[in-house]
């Protein structure tokens, strides 16, 4: 191409191309944009539910947007700040729930945070540990007064949604070691549970919520009572000894058993209050006394202190508790002598067998005439080893007559009896008073009699008398019966409670040896063979199928069958690491 | 002779002693520097524009040896780390036999910056002095390597995505890594320097196939 | 004379072409290698701004709504483009996180207001706004740094490599996105260099 100026006037024209014509639609796009934003925002903030705020005493891992707030596991809201309360005394939370549900929310809404625990009664949120906390809450389908402010439980509330049983109120002795959240047990199950305890304002008493679950709450009646099930109970009395333990998670926790021993009783109603009494034992002596409130007040004189009388001595009639001591005053004898005791005891009409809401002077004129048949007090005493001084109330005809009197300040002074000594039939005391009453020396003597004349008469005496065995047998007899007394005279006087296993075996086998020895004795022998067989069934330990090997064979079950699944997940991770995600 | 065949009397702005706008399509006497309707530098052809080109390209294939190198990602899964490079990204995918995005990502950040590379540095050898090829095809190569270049970027950005949904604390978190940074800014310096050339260097040819 | 306004040169090939103004409301290509010249004034003006403004509105949704929702077992994660951009802010990394907010939403939203702010004017019928050339210039130059759709395939390439893991739900500004590509996609087909450079040189009222 040769370099000459170009011509510009002549230059072509690009390719045209047709181009039809058509209205600018365009606009529509960005209205309709704007209509999107527009709905987009809209969205957003209609469906947006009300905002709460809730205090809780730590955050414990609630994370501002991303902590939800669950009901029965489902999302109804999430937390949207978090943030110190005014004084940062405690920890509050905005949390936005969802507009359907937010309708509900009421005072008697409940909530409290799901974190991992690890109680005795077994492992709670685990699932938590990897999704993070979450707030559960509780409330009914019910319309009510509306709220948005909450405080936070600190131990999730007794009842879940939706179980049905009663509420009732226990009030307990301070010192237990009953938990939020211990068992209520019945006949060995476990029907309920107790919520957060209260210390009264005086300390004396620990009031708490306790929820029992239907079916089991129709168990109970006003007459039914409560008592302590935590840790073990032993137990010492005319039966023996007893070791109980109710369930594991009593053992740790503590927790409530309850029974009905008394028939008749009413049906409960939600917040009845029960007391809650230390053992079984006490828990059934109260319900049989429970009609009987003291309400007569006597006194006696005792010349004599005696060892193991105090203010919880109790006084019987006919084996049957009607009152018990109230006080005891030492009495200055005007004339020159020793210091006598004034016993005050408090009984109860109904259990003496008198009407009830008499006039004083009426109760005085009614046990006046008791006391002229020959009612009177005495001290007596029971228990295996007769430990326990109790005040008796019997009727003595024999007695000289004697009356009401009135001491100058007016109390009703019963006459006494001289102390009585326990009933033979029961107990190693009563044993060895029989032992020793037994005349043995004389049947010894008689014995030896016999066979010195018998000796006398076939000339063989002697022959006989020294036969192996025949010789050392009243020796034995009597060695044995000396080892017994002594070991007994020990126990009771040496109180060696702590060695009491060993010391029965030994006195079982002292016995039998009594038994065998004297086996030519045979009504004195039927009875220590039967004292013996009772001592020995008591002595074996705590029954192997009782609830606490269950519970605890049960626990290491699920240690270890965790433990294996622990082990089998850090397997399938180390294979293939997608597999948590992936679930496989 | 254009693309249907058709003989035209057909003048560069070069020839007709006039320089373009790039930008505008306005053209102007040569002296003008500066592009009076939008205001852009106005060259005849642009100095230096294949020096320009290498240099991004060198720059681009350097960073382009520790992207492969470094890892892109790091997982972490139950206290268990797993790095994954490019390569061995696209082997793991392969592997799970998901094919297709196996081949999307060994594409986007194997082929195309590779391809990038040797495309551009022959046309820039080839462009550096007075060429015979066809310009057509050299023409469609050189809006090729621009159109494409900046898809290598998927690799990128599916990192960015990946660290900032997969954030589950211990039991699975993914951090980006070094390679990421060093991949794109490889595709940033390879899209800059195909933009570096003047593309009217490829037509500077007569229609008969001599140089200029 | 500095410039004929009636000549039109093809950027790519350097030919000459002399174009009169009855010929800018039609399209029209190069005789040699076929690139496009012009599209027709007003209607591209139009389509441009219209689009623009559209693509504005579609990045403030995609800025402010949820983009992706993960759910794996007890997990849940919620990413916006903003946790995306910020996911990389540490360290070595922050140019990294500066390059994605940039080539995602930087770039798109800038050259979306220059080109509203350039050609605005004209439809509304005033003079051009100060500097509307250099904003019209950098609104052409941007073009290839705007990876909007880049985006879009990364992102469902992430899709697929964590959906065999977990479940994930898409966001409003996952959508928004979709259409934002596309609205942009489409814009581009109008930005007829020729034209919008003579209406913005011929703007005389």
């Amino acid at each position: 191409m040769s370099k000459i100026a170009p011509d510009l006037s002549n230059l072509p024209s690009p390719k045209l191309e047709k181009h039809s014509r058509r209205p600018s639609l365009i606009w529509l796009m960005p209205f309709l944009a704007l209509a999107i934003s527009a709905g987009v925002v809209w969205n957003n903030y209609a469906s947006k539910g009300p905002l709460i705020t809730i205090t809780f005493k730590s955050a414990s891992g609630i994370v501002a947007g991303t902590t939800e707030v669950r009901i029965r596991d489902l999302r109804v809201g999430v937390v949207e700040a978090v943030g110190f309360s005014e004084g940062m005394e405690a920890v509050e939370a905005q949390i936005r729930l969802d507009k359907n549900i937010a309708r509900y929310v009421d005072t008697e809404a409940e909530f409290w945070i799901v974190e991992p625990k690890v109680t005795a009664r077994g492992v709670s949120g685990i699932g938590t540990l990897l999704s993070g906390v979450y707030i559960a809450a509780n409330w009914d389908g019910k319309d009510g007064v509306r709220a948005d402010r909450f405080v936070a439980l600190d131990v999730p509330p007794l009842a879940s949604f939706g179980e049905e049983g009663t509420r009732i109120v226990l009030k307990a002795r301070a010192g237990g070691q009953l938990a939020a959240g211990a068992p209520v047990l019945t006949s060995g199950i476990e029907v309920g549970r107790i919520g957060q305890p209260k210390l009264s304002s005086s300390g004396t008493t620990v009031t708490m919520d306790a929820f029992i679950l239907k079916p089991y709450d129709a168990r109970l009646t006003t007459n039914t009572r409560f008592w302590d099930a935590s840790g073990l109970s032993f137990n010492l009395g005319a039966q023996g000894i007893a070791l109980k333990v109710d369930s594991l998670a009593a053992l740790l926790e503590g927790g409530v058993t309850f029974g009905t021993p008394v028939t008749g009783g009413g049906p409960v109603a939600d917040g009845h209050v029960f007391d809650v009494f230390a053992s079984q034992s006490v828990a059934r002596t109260k319900a049989f006394e429970a009609d009987a409130s003291p309400d007569i007040s006597a006194s006696i004189l005792l010349d004599t202190d005696v060892n193991g009388l105090g203010l919880d001595t109790i006084v019987r009639f006919r084996g049957v508790k009607v009152g018990g001591v109230e006080d005891l005053v030492g009495i200055e004898n005007v004339v020159k002598g020793p210091v006598k005791l004034r016993v005050d005891l408090r009984l109860s009409s109904k259990r003496l067998g008198l009407p009830g809401g008499l006039s004083s002077d009426k109760v005085r004129a009614l046990l006046d005439s008791r006391v002229a048949n020959g009612l009177r007090v005495r001290v007596s005493a029971e228990g295996l080893f007769g430990q326990t001084v109790v005040l008796e109330l019997v009727n003595l005809p024999s007695q000289a007559k004697a009356e009401i009197t009135l001491d100058p300040d007016g109390r009703i002074m019963l006459p006494t009896a001289p102390a009585a000594v326990p009933d033979a039939d029961t107990g190693v005391n009563g044993l060895v008073t029989r032992i020793s009453n037994l005349p043995i020396e004389e049947l010894m003597t008689a014995a030896t009699q016999a066979l010195n004349n018998v000796s006398k008469l076939t000339g063989t005496a002697e022959s006989v008398l020294t036969a192996d065995g025949v010789d050392r047998i009243p020796q034995t007899i009597d060695r044995t019966l000396q080892e017994v007394r002594a070991l007994v005279t020990a126990i009771r006087d040496g109180g060696a409670i702590e060695n009491l296993n060993a010391t029965l075996r030994s006195a079982d086998s002292a016995l039998k040896s009594v038994d065998s020895a004297a086996s030519s004795l045979p009504a004195l022998a039927n009875r220590l063979n039967a004292a013996a067989d009772g001592l020995q069934s008591v002595v074996s330990g705590y029954d192997s199928d009782s609830r606490f090997y269950t519970d605890i064979r049960g626990v290491l079950r699920d240690i270890s069958s965790t433990a294996e699944s622990f082990r089998s997940l850090a397997r399938s991770i180390e294979r293939k690491p997608n597999s948590l995600l992936l679930g496989r | 002779m254009d693309i249907s065949g058709h003989q035209h009397d057909l003048i560069t702005a070069r020839d007709a002693g006039m320089v373009a706008c790039t930008s505008c399509g306005l053209v102007a006497s040569p002296d003008v520097e500066s592009c009076p309707r939008c205001h852009a530098r106005m060259q005849s052809r642009i100095d230096g524009s294949i020096q320009r080109v290498l240099a991004w390209l060198l720059a681009g294939l350097i960073l382009y040896v520790p992207a492969n190198i470094y890892p892109m990602l790091r997982t972490t899964q139950m206290f268990k780390e797993q790095d994954s490079t490019i390569v061995g990204g696209v082997i793991t995918l392969i592997h799970h036999h998901a094919y297709a995005i196996g081949a999307i990502i060994f594409i986007a950040s194997v082929l195309i910056p590779v391809g990038k590379f040797i495309v551009i540095a022959y046309l820039a050898v080839l462009l550096s002095r007075p060429h015979t090829k066809d310009p057509h095809r050299l023409h469609i190569l050189h809006a090729a390597v621009e159109f494409i270049g900046r898809w290598s970027m998927i690799d990128v950005f599916v990192v960015a995505i990946l660290v900032a949904l997969v954030q589950f604390d211990v039991l699975a978190s993914i951090k980006p890594g070094l390679a990421a940074a060093c991949f794109a800014l490889s595709v940033v310096f390879t899209m800059l320097s195909a933009q570096a050339f003047d593309p009217r260097l490829i037509w500077d040819v007569t229609d008969k196939g001599t140089p200029k | 004379m500095i410039y004929d306004p009636t000549c039109i040169a093809c950027p790519h090939c350097d030919v000459v072409y002399r174009l009169s103004a009855a010929r800018m409301v039609t399209r029209t290509r190069c005789l040699r290698c076929g690139y496009q010249l012009t599209l027709g004034k007003s209607e591209a003006i139009a389509r441009v701004v219209g689009l623009a403004l559209t693509s504005t509105i579609l990045m403030g949704i995609v800025l402010f709504a949820p983009f992706l929702y993960l759910n794996a077992g007890p997990f849940d994660s919620s990413a916006s483009v903003v946790d995306v951009v910020l996911g990389f802010a540490t360290g070595i990394m922050v140019p990294l996180s500066l390059a994605v907010l940039i080539f995602i939403i930087v770039v798109p939203v800038a050259r979306s207001l220059l080109l509203i702010y350039a050609l605005a004017p004209l439809l509304a019928g005033h003079a051009n706004a100060t500097g509307a050339a250099t904003a019209l210039r950098w609104a052409f130059v941007l073009k290839p740094w705007a990876m909007a759709e880049i985006f879009m395939v990364g992102v469902a390439v992430a899709l697929v490599k964590i959906g065999g893991m977990a479940t994930v739900h898409t966001g409003t500004a996952f959508w928004a996105f979709v259409l934002l590509v596309v609205v942009n996609t489409f814009q581009d087909t109008f930005m007829c260099r020729n034209t919008l450079w003579t209406s913005l040189a011929t703007n005389t009222t």
